[in-house]
C-alpha cells in the first residue's frame, strides 16, 4: 500500500518516520517543511502527483479550511484523485464538516475517513494516545494497519464525522480531568494536605483519573506532563463547545474548561503548554505548589 | 486489646464485622436488630456509650455526621463519661475535619487520644476487607491503633500528624470523583446525542488521558445495563457540601466542583430524598435529551 502524507508541524515529521518503518511514503517537495521532506520519504513535485502516486493519502493540518484548500485548490489533491483512493484526515475540525467533505469526495470516487489523534504527549505517553476513526467500516478495516503503525490504540467510532466527534468528547473529559485535579490539589494544600499524600491516596481511590496519576506527582516540581500547547487545547475545546451547541447538549464542565483554557492561553501565550494552567490555580488561591513548607509532607 | 464500635450502619457494620472474631468487641447502635446480629456473632452489647468506653481500650465510631459524633462523645452517658487516660478514639465518620480536631483537643484534656480514619471505597470493598482507610493524627497513637485498623483492611494510609487530614482527604477524593463523574457523563451525553456508540467513546476515553474512575467503571456498566454505584444521593450531596466548605473557608475558588454540587442538588430536588446516586444518570440524560446506554438499568423505585 502506497501512502501519501500532507501535514505540518513536529507531529507530521514524527508520523512520517513511524509510517516509514512499515510503509512506502511520499510527501510533497515544496520546500515548505524541511523536517517532513528530510524524514526519508519519497518526494512528489506537487499535490496532484502525490495523489496519483498514492493509494492512501493522510492529511494532518491545523484546521478544516486548510484541509479543503489542500484538496480543492487549483493545484490541489483533487486533481490527482481517482476511484478507490482513501483519504485519512487527521486534522482538527467539526464532525459535520468531515461528513460534508466525505460527500464531496465521493464525486471524485475517493473515500474519506476522519481519524484524528488525541494525545497529550505522543513520545512520552503512547499508552494514553489514541486514534478515533469515522467513515465506511470496510475502508477503515483496509487501512487499519496504517493507523496502527501511527499509534497502537485505534478506535472505530462509526459513520463519517464520528472520529472527530469522539476526539472532542475525549478532549472535553481530558481537559476536565486536568482542571479538577488542579482544583482538588489547591483545596487540599490550603487545608493542610501534602501533595505527596494526595498523590498516594487519591490514585488508589475513586477520585483517580489520568491527571491525578501524572500531574499530581509532578506538581511539586512544576514538572512537565504534556507537550500540547494551550493554543491547540483551546482550539479543541472551542470545537467541543460548538458541537454541544449543535447537538443541544448542556456541556457545563467542558464549556467552563474552554473558558479557563482560553484565559490561560491569553495570559501565558498560545505556545505555552497546558501544564502552565497550574499557575492559574496557584494564583487563584495564593499558593506555590513548589514550596515544601506549604505543600510538602512535613507540613501535614 | 478490647475494642468498642459505635455505629453499625451499612458502612460501620461492614467494618466492625471484621473485628468480631479478632478482638473482644463491644458494640452500640440505635437499631436493636443490628446489635442482636452482632451479639449472635459473639460481640457484647453496651447499654450506653459511657459503658462501652469503660469496657474498651480503643473505641471506633462510624456515624452519619460530626454532629452525631459530638453527641455520642460529649452528650449524656456519652463516651467522655467512660473514657480514661490512655484510651484511644478513632473516628471513621466522613466528618468535618475542624470539628474532629476540636473533639480531639477536648478529649486530650482527659488524657484520651483521638484521630480520624475514614474509609473510601465501595460497600463491597468494606465487606471484602479491602477498603481504603485514610488515617491522620499523631504517629505514635496511630501505630498503637494500626493492628485494629489493619484487621478491617490492610489498605491503611497515614496522611500526616494533623487530626482531620484523613477526613479532608476523603472529602477531596469525593469531590474529585463527583466532578470527574459528571464531567464525563455530560461529555458522553453530547457524544451520544451526536450519534456515537457508548462503547466506542468508552474505549477512546480509556485509551487516552480522558481516563478516570467513571470511564473505567460506570461507563462499561451503563453499556451492559448494570448498576455501578450503590449510594444514597442525599449522602453524596452532604459529602460534596462538606468538601465545598473546605474551599469556601480557605478562600479557594472551586469552579468545577461547583457545577458537580449544583447537579447533585438538582438531582436530589428532582428525584426526592430517597434517591440513589445511580439515578443521576437519568438526570444527565434528561438534561441533554438523550440516553447514555442502549438499554438502561432498571430504575430503582423510590417507593417502598
Amino acid at each position: 500500500m502506497k501512502l501519501g502524507y500532507v501535514g505540518n508541524g513536529s507531529f507530521a515529521a514524527a508520523a512520517v518516520r513511524r509510517l516509514l518503518g512499515r510503509h512506502q511514503v511520499t510527501v510533497v517537495g515544496t520546500g515548505r517543511d524541511p523536517a517532513l521532506e528530510g524524514a526519508g520519504a519519497a518526494v512528489a513535485s506537487d499535490l496532484p502527483e502525490l495523489a496519483r502516486s498514492s493509494d492512501v493519502i493522510i492529511i494532518s493540518l491545523g484546521s478544516h479550511s486548510d484541509v479543503r484548500e489542500i484538496i480543492f485548490a487549483a493545484d490541489g489533491l483533487a486533481q490527482g484523485l481517482s476511484a478507490g483512493k482513501i483519504i485519512i484526515d487527521q486534522s482538527l475540525g467539526l464532525p459535520d464538516d468531515a461528513s460534508a467533505l466525505s460527500e464531496e469526495l465521493r464525486n471524485h470516487g475517493a473515500i474519506l475517513l476522519d481519524a484524528p489523534v488525541y494525545t497529550e504527549s505522543l513520545d512520552a505517553a503512547p499508552d494514553t494516545t489514541a486514534i478515533m476513526c469515522g467513515g465506511p467500516v470496510d475502508a477503515f478495516e483496509s487501512i487499519r494497519p496504517v493507523l496502527s503503525s501511527l499509534c497502537p490504540n485505534v478506535v472505530y467510532c462509526g459513520d463519517s464525522g464520528s472520529g472527530r466527534a469522539a476526539k472532542l468528547v475525549v478532549a472535553a473529559v481530558a481537559a476536565c480531568n486536568r482542571l479538577i485535579t488542579y482544583e482538588c490539589a489547591t483545596v487540599g494544600v490550603k487545608n493542610g494536605l501534602a501533595l505527596e499524600h494526595m498523590a498516594a491516596v487519591l490514585n488508589k481511590s475513586s477520585g483517580a483519573n489520568s491527571a491525578s496519576a501524572r500531574v499530581l506527582p509532578a506538581l511539586g516540581d512544576h514538572g512537565r506532563t504534556a507537550d500540547v500547547p494551550l493554543g491547540t487545547a483551546v482550539e479543541e475545546l472551542k470545537l467541543a463547545s460548538r458541537l454541544a451547541m449543535q447537538c443541544g447538549a448542556p456541556l457545563l464542565f467542558a464549556n467552563l474548561a474552554r473558558s479557563m483554557f482560553q484565559a490561560a492561553a491569553s495570559e501565558f501565550g498560545a505556545t505555552a503548554t497546558i501544564d502552565e494552567i497550574a499557575r492559574v490555580f496557584e494564583a487563584s488561591a495564593d499558593l506555590d505548589f513548589t514550596d515544601p513548607k506549604t505543600c510538602g509532607a512535613a507540613v501535614a | 486489646m478490647r475494642v468498642g464500635y459505635i455505629g453499625l450502619g451499612a458502612m460501620g457494620g461492614a467494618l466492625a464485622r471484621h473485628l468480631v472474631d479478632k478482638y473482644t468487641l463491644t458494640v452500640l447502635d440505635l437499631q436493636k436488630e443490628t446489635v442482636a446480629s452482632f451479639q449472635a456473632l459473639g460481640a457484647q452489647p453496651a447499654m450506653s456509650a459511657a459503658e462501652l468506653a469503660r469496657d474498651s481500650d480503643i473505641v471506633l465510631l462510624c456515624l452519619p455526621r460530626s454532629s452525631d459524633v459530638r453527641k455520642v462523645i460529649f452528650g449524656p452517658a456519652g463516651l467522655a463519661e467512660g473514657l480514661s487516660a490512655g484510651k484511644i478514639v478513632v473516628d471513621q465518620t466522613s466528618g468535618v475535619p475542624a470539628e474532629t480536631r476540636e473533639f480531639a483537643r477536648r478529649l486530650s484534656e482527659l488524657g484520651v487520644s483521638m484521630f480520624d480514619a475514614p474509609v473510601s471505597g465501595a460497600m463491597a470493598t468494606a465487606v471484602a476487607g479491602t477498603i481504603s482507610i485514610i488515617a491522620s493524627g499523631p504517629r505514635d497513637v496511630f501505630e498503637k491503633a494500626l493492628p485494629v485498623l489493619k484487621s478491617i483492611s490492610p489498605n491503611v494510609f497515614h496522611c500526616g500528624e494533623r487530626v482531620g487530614n484523613g477526613q479532608t482527604m476523603k472529602a477531596i477524593n469525593n469531590m474529585m470523583n463527583a466532578s470527574c463523574r459528571f464531567a464525563t457523563l455530560e461529555a458522553v451525553a453530547m457524544g451520544r446525542k451526536y450519534g456515537l456508540p457508548l462503547q466506542a467513546m468508552t474505549q477512546a476515553l480509556n485509551n487516552t488521558t480522558g481516563r478516570n474512575y467513571t470511564t473505567t467503571g460506570m461507563l462499561p456498566n451503563i453499556a451492559e445495563g448494570r448498576q455501578s454505584t450503590k449510594f444514597a444521593l442525599a449522602l453524596q450531596v452532604k459529602d460534596m457540601n462538606q468538601a465545598m466548605l473546605l474551599g469556601i473557608e480557605q478562600g479557594v475558588p472551586l469552579p468545577m466542583a461547583s457545577i458537580a454540587r449544583g447537579l447533585l442538588q438538582i438531582g436530589l430536588n428532582t428525584l426526592g430524598e430517597n434517591a440513589q446516586l445511580e439515578q443521576m444518570i437519568g438526570i444527565i440524560e434528561s438534561m441533554a435529551g438523550t440516553r447514555l446506554g442502549p438499554s438502561h438499568a432498571p430504575e430503582r423505585s423510590t417507593q417502598a
